[in-house]
């Protein structure tokens, strides 16, 4: 609907569109008694902003001025010509503050939007010891300026869509034109256009809505809070796509030794990086296969136990009324239980509790008799362990689950033939149309310099093979 | 863009998948009938079919047609489908002892009481999902695990190699060329590995460019098998006729074990994960001729009849494993000889001369 020529109309059209008590009507007069109304939402917009430099100047106006008259005397970098009725209400829930004069039938949206942000610190989940601590926020400007200041080319794109019903909520695209795969860039754009939802509330809404495989225990995308790894992904031929309201930016596709990979590989010595990342490795098979075949050992094969080691377990399982598995099940439910509640109380609380946890319950139980010490070290040990790769925790506590009921059903065997299960899956996964086990499946050498062996950086000449990026080389290094 | 079968992807599954199924009961075959010999008729056998696999690819090379469209021009379409369900029958018979073996082996070395077939039966559920999941898929699994299968062989290798006799294998030619032959005969069931190449080409693209991988993989999985043999023997001497199963057994004498307790499991469990995916190779191929005979619409029919068909296989032979083999190796073989090299022979030598009359 267009802007009307009386002041009042237009303002009554709003009022009755915008009927929320945050929403400020501000009537004021030029010096020649040109009425006119700042329509502001006060809880988003800087009212000081919008006093000294957009009412101010206003009120200097004299005679009869044009709305060009109006615009130039605002000192913002940033002020739009609005007709629409619907335009100047999105602007107002947006955060601006839209300036409606009596007479003219064009009004104007200023840029006076209040940042509402927390200080850019390190996130919680991805210290380092060396490299960036910066992390993302919940404010979609900030973060885009943080990329920014990593990435100055004018081939860096940041395309801004709004998805949500309710929320209106942008979204950020960004990649480098040249070296992302165009294919999937029109995919993404695609997928993210077709989404229709009330509301985004944080990154994985969108996580959930663009995976072609929703239902599947493995991700589909990565995640991270970091601008440092965004950019790196971003540059090896990736998409990045932020969320306002979210500080936990999506990049895609993803692969699975990603999870295997951490911003700091990249920071510290190529052979320390190397070792960290088998200890990854190593850390989550124990996470996953230390409880099933201590179980399925207990159960079916105790010749694959060292003799001392049988001794000494026969001497600590003496007396235990609950079977391997069920004690292990047990046990594992108890940690499980404490780890969830250790998250969600109230911080004051967290150190009686894990006294309580570790100490209590666990010297407790050992004494009464009702789980053996060696179980207790295994669900630590394992615990522990599915830790070190943070971000596949969710899907490794399922996986040890699920291998845990195996093995106390079938023994090894069903552990190897599960195995089998997850190795088809995954080899079968694709993010994206990239395959999920890559480089190991496809075997690709090139790839493979950026695997568990990690190669010094100056000779990763190459951008991974499997992004299909077009560009392929990302280092040259005069010899 | 059509996926193919990767030359990577070939040679791992020639070299680690087309060896692994002739380390479980195989060598004791050998030792059986040839003793100290047994690595020469294995040597000739791995000969032959490369042989058979130079030949096909010399075909290949004028005619870039796959396997199953050489049927259909050579004997027509109505016989052609006829052959085709032999090659099911075929590949469910060449299922059938690694499914066994890997049944028994796990029955009688990873389990302290005998657990009945129903124990066994995930393993045809599981195989279900490889067929289901197609050739690809296998092929990608089979890259995935290359290194699963390279740790577990390193192990079993480093800690066998030192326990061995090697005077054993002596005198190098001490049997006659006829009982080489017999034993050559005995273990054809273990080769015939050109058939699986031969419907394999049918996944890639340019077959003729497979050659020299295809060529190298095997000659690299011959060395690899016959290197066993030898380890093994040298290990169990007179005795390794008995030692079935030896994939598993032959790393039992080691020191390092006695006092760091059977961590050469961890290389058993390792090679039967490997195991598991190559037993599966023949029923996926199996599953897709039979889809291509009948060509049913739902695509769970065909792998449910080759999974249905081969548990009936296995129960009816549960307690009667090596009464079987002996029942293969004595009546069966001939059937393997015409499937793995007399047909794809007689085709072959058909399309050949309607190459050269073409020509003409």
């Amino acid at each position: 609907m267009k802007l009307k020529n009386t002041l009042k109309n237009n303002v009554s059209v709003i009022k009755n569109i915008l009927q929320s008590d945050d929403i400020v009507f501000f009537e004021f007069e030029t010096v020649d008694k040109v009425s006119a109304v700042a329509v502001f939402s006060e809880s988003l917009c800087d009212k000081e902003l919008l006093g000294k430099q957009v009412v101010e100047p206003l009120i200097n106006l004299k005679g009869n001025f044009t709305i060009t008259d109006a615009y130039k005397k605002i000192t913002l970098p940033k002020v739009e010509k609005i007709d629409e009725i619907e335009k100047c209400v999105k602007k107002i829930t947006e955060g601006e503050g839209v300036i409606l004069f009596d007479g003219i039938t064009t009004a104007l949206s200023t840029a006076c939007k209040k940042i509402l942000a927390r200080s850019i610190a390190e996130p919680p989940t991805s210290t380092v010891l060396k490299g960036p601590r910066e992390g993302f926020v919940e404010n979609l400007n900030s973060n885009v300026s943080l990329m920014r200041q990593r990435l100055k080319s004018k081939d860096f794109t940041f395309e801004k869509i709004t998805i949500g019903k309710y929320s209106e909520t942008s979204v950020g695209i960004m990649y480098i034109k040249g070296v992302v795969d165009n294919d999937l860039l029109k995919n993404i754009r695609e997928k993210l256009s077709k989404i229709k939802v009330d509301g985004i509330i944080d990154s994985s809404y969108i996580i959930n809505a663009i995976s072609t495989r929703k239902t599947s225990l493995f991700k589909e995308v990565g995640t991270t809070e970091k601008p440092d790894v965004l950019t790196a992904k971003i540059l090896e031929g990736r998409i990045g796509i932020l969320i306002d309201g979210s500080p936990i930016a999506i990049t895609l596709p993803f692969l699975l030794i990603e999870d295997f990979q951490s911003s700091e590989d990249y920071f510290v010595n190529t052979y320390r990086a190397t070792i960290s990342r088998f200890l990854r490795l190593s850390a989550v098979l124990i996470a996953i296969y230390l409880p099933a075949f201590f179980v399925a050992a207990q159960l079916f094969h105790l010749q694959i136990i060292p003799l001392a080691f049988i001794m000494t377990l026969v001497g600590s399982i003496k007396g235990i009324p609950l079977s391997p598995s069920v004690e292990m099940f047990v046990t594992l439910f108890i940690f499980e239980v404490l780890n969830e509640a250790s998250v969600r109380m109230p911080r004051y609380v967290g150190i009686a509790m894990s006294v309580v946890g570790a100490l209590v319950l666990g010297e407790t139980a050992v004494n009464a008799g009702i789980v053996s010490t060696p179980t207790i070290m295994i669900v630590a040990i394992s615990g522990i362990c599915l830790y070190t790769v943070p971000d596949m925790s969710e899907t490794l506590s399922v996986l040890r689950l699920l291998f845990l009921i195996v093995a106390g059903s079938f023994g090894g065997y069903g552990v190897i033939l599960l195995t089998a299960v997850v190795i088809a899956y995954l080899s079968n996964f694709k993010s994206f149309g990239v395959p999920y086990l890559a480089p190991y499946s496809p075997l690709n050498f090139n790839d493979l310099q950026d695997g568990f062996f990690k190669t010094f950086y100056a000779e990763m000449e190459k951008r991974p093979e499997v992004l299909n990026s077009k560009n392929k080389t990302r280092i040259k290094v005069k010899k | 863009m059509k996926e193919v079968i990767s030359k990577k992807q070939f040679f791992i599954i020639v070299f680690i998948g087309f060896s692994i199924t002739k380390l479980y009961v195989m060598p004791a075959v050998l030792a059986g009938f040839s003793k100290e010999n047994s690595w020469l008729p294995t040597l000739l056998n791995f000969l032959w079919d490369l042989i058979f696999m130079l030949m096909i690819f010399s075909f290949i090379n004028d005619k870039e047609q796959d396997y199953l469209s050489l049927l259909n021009s050579t004997f027509g379409v109505p016989t052609a489908k006829i052959i085709m369900l032999f090659y099911v029958i075929f590949f469910l018979f060449k299922a059938y002892v690694p499914i066994f073996e890997q049944k028994n082996s796990i029955e009688l070395t990873f389990y302290e009481t005998q657990p009945s077939l129903l124990t066994f039966m995930p393993f045809f559920l599981i195989a279900f999902y490889i067929i289901l999941k197609g050739i690809y898929s296998y092929a990608r699994s089979m890259e995935f695990l290359l290194s699963v299968a390279v740790i577990g062989f390193i192990i079993i290798f480093i800690l066998s190699v030192s326990e061995g006799n090697y005077e054993y294998l002596l005198p190098a030619f001490s049997k006659p060329f006829s009982t080489t032959l017999y034993t050559e005969y005995n273990t054809l069931l273990w080769f015939g590995d050109s058939t699986y190449i031969l419907f394999l080409l049918s996944y890639v693209k340019n077959p003729s460019e497979y050659k020299k991988t295809v060529c190298i993989s095997y000659i690299l999985c011959g060395i690899f098998t016959i290197t066993f043999l030898v380890v093994f023997y040298a290990i169990f001497g007179s005795i390794a006729e008995r030692q079935y199963y030896a994939l598993l057994k032959m790393s039992k004498y080691s020191l390092t074990l006695s006092n760091a307790g059977r961590f050469d499991y961890l290389a058993t469990f390792l090679l039967a994960l490997v195991s598991i995916f190559q037993t599966a190779l023949p029923l996926i191929l199996g599953s897709q001729l039979l889809n291509g005979v009948f060509d049913f619409k739902n695509k769970f029919v065909s792998p449910t009849i080759v999974i249905l068909l081969e548990i009936t296989f296995s129960i009816i032979t549960e307690n009667d494993f090596f009464r079987s083999l002996n029942f293969i190796q004595t009546y069966i073989t001939p059937f393997f000889i015409l499937m793995s090299y007399l047909i794809p022979f007689i085709v072959f030598i058909s399309q050949k001369r309607s190459v050269n009359y073409e020509s003409i």
